[in-house]
């Protein structure tokens, strides 16, 4: 038997969850369910995916100049 | 007390990522070396008073976050926090499943189709307050705790900021889906 009431404990915590925030016997509530309810499973599998998405989506590289240009800044303002 | 002689030693390595946070602020390469380099010359003078052992890094996206905010935001026109769409729980994932059918495999490439390049659009377009904590979480990586002590609120106000900011954006994420045909809109 699922209990459809930890889904909605599920769902409302699966930020904390992914981000590796809830205290350790909230987590293993939350593994427990998982484990239980493939529907929840699936969302979760989604939600880790769209995470690691978005961190991709945001990556910035630093030019090398930038750096030169700031250390010349800090010599010449010190 | 931190000593002034061991400031580029300690600090110049974070430069990279400091910029890159920064432009992810700014959004102009332009703005973010000026954001930068004006958080070293601040970070540099306020050295002395930086204490160590505590969190050099955190310390330093606060200035630059600070430094963003007090040179940006008045010029900024964006959506206040009462425009942020309220969804529930893991609103995009129930929705590409209404219409997309029930496999994982079919909302993965909904999602992958759009969100290469809307992304960013996406997250810049929520307010100032939920932009900044959905940033620092899933660009830099940053603990809950080192959260609040960059933007200086309490941490019950990141959850619920991250919370909130990442359901608007879920439902932005959505809304361009729709917009550009790769899901049919679902009726209510």
């Amino acid at each position: 038997m699922i209990d459809h009431s930890a889904c909605a404990e599920a769902a409302a915590r699966v930020y904390p969850f992914l981000d590796g925030e809830l205290t350790w016997i909230r987590r293993v509530k939350v593994r427990w369910h998982l484990r239980a309810c493939t529907r929840c499973q699936a969302a979760f599998v989604f939600e880790t995916y769209l995470k690691g998405k978005v961190s991709e989506g945001l990556v910035e590289e630093c030019p090398d100049d930038v750096i030169e240009r700031l250390r010349g800044f800090l010599a010449d303002n010190r | 007390m931190a000593d002034q002689a061991d400031f580029e030693r300690e600090v110049l390595p974070l430069a990279r990522q400091l910029y890159a946070h920064a432009l992810r602020l700014t959004r102009r390469p332009v703005d973010a070396e000026d954001v930068l380099q004006e958080s070293y010359l601040k970070a540099y003078r306020a050295y002395d008073s930086f204490e160590e052992g505590t969190n050099l890094r955190a310390w330093m996206y606060r200035i630059v976050t600070n430094t963003y905010i007090n040179k940006y935001r008045k010029q900024q026109r964006r959506p206040s926090e009462v425009e942020l769409a309220d969804v529930g729980d893991m609103y995009l994932y129930r929705r590409l499943q209404s219409v997309g059918g029930s496999a994982v495999s079919a909302e993965r490439e909904a999602l992958d189709s759009l969100i290469d390049d809307r992304i960013r659009e996406a997250i810049d377009a929520l307010p100032e307050n939920f932009r900044l904590p959905v940033l620092l979480a899933d660009a830099e990586g940053f603990a809950y705790k080192e959260i609040a002590e960059i933007l200086d609120v309490p941490i019950g106000t990141v959850m619920s900021r991250l919370h909130r900011g990442r359901k608007a954006l879920q439902k932005e994420l959505y809304d361009l889906a729709v917009e550009r045909g790769i899901v049919e809109a679902a009726h209510d």
